[in-house]
C-alpha cells in the first residue's frame, strides 16, 4: 500500500532534502556546546547555529540578532504572553486561536488578572477584518494583540500585516506556526512586533525547533520566560541584555537548528511563493472535490480568501477518529482528526466537540495524493449512506 | 613563515562574533575565531582573530553590518594591548571573566 502523508499541519514529512544529513553531521562532527568554552568543537557548533540563524533570518525577513531559536512556537508564544502581559492588561485575540495562544492567555487571566477580548467577526470564516480588530482594540484599550497568521483548522490566512497597520501603535504578535515557509511573508515590512513559528512544519526542519522574530522596541523590552546560562557575561547572575542571549538561556538544540538552517536554505532556493502557489492550487482542488461528495462538508472554506495547504472536513454519520483510522489502515493515508488543539476554532465553526478531519499539504504533495484521499472519502461516504 | 594574526576584535555575543567571522570570510579576510585570551576582556568567550593590516577593511565591514565591537586589541611588545581599528593603543578596559 502506498503511504500518503497528509498531516503537514502537525509536522512536515519528509523534511527538506539535506535536513537529516545535517542533523547527523552535527552530531557526528560539530556537537560541542556553542558559546561555552572556546575549543574547536564549541566554535564549530556556534558556527552551525549562527549560519542557521542567518539563513532563517533571510528567509523570514528577520534581523539576525533578533531572530531567536527555541524549542517551538509554543515556547515563544508563552514567552510573549508572559513577558508582556501583567495585572490589569487587556489582550485582543481571534476566535480561531490554537491552544498555544489560548492556554497561556487563560493561565494569565487566572494568575495575573489579565482581560482577554476576542474579535467575533461579522463573517463566518472567523478571520477578522483589520477595521474590526482596530475597533475592538480601541474599545478595550488593549496593550497587545496576539493573533494567528493562519487558522490551523481551516487554513484561512489572516491579513496580519493590515491588522498590524490598523492597530498601530499597539503591538501585534503573530502565531506563524501554519504560515512560516508556506505563505510569502517578510517580517521586516510586516509591521508586526513579533512573529513566532515552528521550525518543523512549513519550515521543513526537525521537531524541537522554533523561531521568534522581534522588532524594536519590543525586542529591547521582552523579558525571558526561562533564565540560565548563556555562555556570555558569566560573571553576572543577571541575564545578559543583548539578544539573542537574553532570550536563549540553556544549551540550544544544535542538531535541530543545524537541520533547520539547511531547510531554510532549501526553501530560499525553492521559493516560498512557488510553494504557496503549489499548495493553494492543490488545496483548492481538494476542497472542490470533497465538496462534491454527497455527505461530505468542508468547514470554514472561503475560496475568496488566501489559504494555507490545510482544510477541515467531516462526513455525515462518520466519527472523525474512526474515518481517520480507516484512511490510515485501509488506504495508507495519514491525516489528523479531532479538535487540533483549537477548541475555540471548532466552537466557532460549529464542529465542537466532534471535530473534523484535517488534511495538510506540503511542497511534496501531489495531485495523485489528494485524488487518493478524495476517492477514499467518497468510498467511505457511500458505504455510510448505504448502511 | 606566515606572520601571526595580531588583531583581536571583541563582541558581546557569540552571534555577533560568528556573524562578523562569516561575513569577513566571504570578503576574503584572513580570520579565525579563538577563545578569548585571559588578558583580553570578553563577555562571550570567543573573539575574532585577524590581521592589523586589514584593520581598515574590518572597520568598513563592521560599519556595513552595524556591528560595534566591544573592544579591540593589538599584539604589541609580546602582549595584547587595547587599541582600535582606526588608531593605535588606548587605555584598557577592566578584564572580565570568560563565559563557561
Amino acid at each position: 500500500m502506498r503511504r500518503i502523508y497528509l498531516d503537514h499541519g502537525a509536522t512536515s514529512f519528509p523534511k527538506a532534502p539535506g535536513v537529516a544529513d545535517a542533523v547527523a553531521s552535527f552530531l557526528r562532527n560539530d556537537a560541542g556546546n556553542p558559546g561555552r568554552g572556546g575549543h574547536r568543537l564549541a566554535v564549530a557548533a556556534s558556527r552551525a547555529i549562527e549560519d542557521a540563524r542567518e539563513s532563517v533570518a533571510e528567509l523570514l525577513g528577520g534581523h539576525p540578532e533578533r531572530t531567536l531559536f527555541g524549542p517551538g512556537s509554543t515556547f515563544w508564544l508563552n514567552t510573549l504572553c508572559a513577558g508582556l502581559l501583567g495585572p490589569g492588561d487587556t489582550v485582543v485575540t481571534s476566535v480561531l486561536e490554537h491552544n498555544s495562544v489560548m492556554r497561556p492567555l487563560r493561565y494569565l487571566e487566572a494568575a495575573r488578572g489579565i482581560t482577554i477580548v476576542t474579535v467575533r467577526t461579522a463573517n463566518a470564516s472567523g478571520v477578522p477584518d483589520p477595521a474590526e480588530v482596530r475597533s475592538v482594540v480601541s474599545a478595550a484599550r488593549a496593550k497587545l494583540v496576539v493573533m494567528t497568521h493562519a487558522s490551523n483548522v481551516t487554513g484561512a490566512v489572516f491579513p496580519i500585516e493590515d491588522i498590524a497597520d490598523a492597530v498601530a501603535p499597539v503591538p501585534v504578535a503573530a502565531d506563524g506556526a501554519q504560515t512560516a515557509g508556506s505563505v510569502p511573508f517578510d517580517f521586516a515590512s510586516s509591521g508586526l512586533a513579533a512573529y513566532a513559528c515552528s521550525g518543523h512544519k512549513g519550515l521543513l526542519g526537525p521537531t524541537g525547533t522554533g523561531v521568534l522574530l522581534l522588532a524594536p522596541p519590543l525586542a529591547d523590552e521582552l523579558q525571558p520566560l526561562v533564565r540560565g546560562g548563556t555562555g556570555s557575561r558569566s560573571e553576572s547572575e543577571e541575564m545578559p541584555v543583548l539578544l539573542p542571549d537574553r532570550l536563549e538561556a540553556g544549551t540550544p538544540n544544535g542538531a535541530g537548528i543545524a537541520g533547520l538552517g539547511v531547510a531554510a536554505r532549501w526553501l530560499l532556493a525553492r521559493g516560498v511563493s512557488s510553494i504557496h502557489q503549489h499548495e493553494s492550487r492543490l488545496v483548492a482542488a481538494l476542497a472542490e472535490r470533497l465538496s462534491s461528495i454527497p455527505g461530505a462538508h468542508v468547514h470554514g472554506w472561503d475560496p475568496g480568501r488566501p489559504h494555507t495547504g490545510i482544510l477541515s472536513f467531516t462526513v455525515d454519520g462518520a466519527d472523525t477518529g474512526e474515518l481517520a483510522a480507516w484512511l490510515d489502515r485501509e488506504r495508507g493515508i495519514m491525516l489528523r482528526a479531532g479538535l487540533h488543539c483549537a477548541p475555540a476554532a471548532h466552537r466557532w465553526l460549529g464542529t465542537f466537540p466532534s471535530g473534523t478531519l484535517r488534511p495538510g499539504l506540503s511542497p511534496f504533495s501531489t495531485g495523485a495524493d489528494i485524488e487518493a484521499l478524495a476517492a477514499a472519502v467518497e468510498e467511505f461516504a457511500a458505504r455510510r449512506r448505504s448502511t | 613563515m606566515t606572520k601571526p594574526r595580531d588583531l583581536i576584535i571583541v563582541f558581546g555575543t557569540v552571534q555577533r562574533v560568528m556573524r562578523a567571522e562569516s561575513q569577513a570570510r566571504k570578503r576574503g579576510l584572513d580570520v579565525d575565531v579563538i577563545p578569548a585570551p585571559r588578558s583580553v576582556s570578553s563577555e562571550c568567550g570567543f573573539v575574532i582573530e585577524a590581521r592589523s593590516e586589514d584593520a581598515s577593511r574590518w572597520s568598513g565591514l563592521l560599519q556595513e553590518l552595524e556591528l560595534t565591537p566591544q573592544s579591540v586589541f593589538r599584539h604589541t611588545g609580546g602582549g595584547w594591548v587595547p587599541g582600535s581599528l582606526e588608531t593605535g593603543p588606548r587605555p584598557s578596559n577592566r578584564p572580565r571573566q570568560r563565559g563557561r
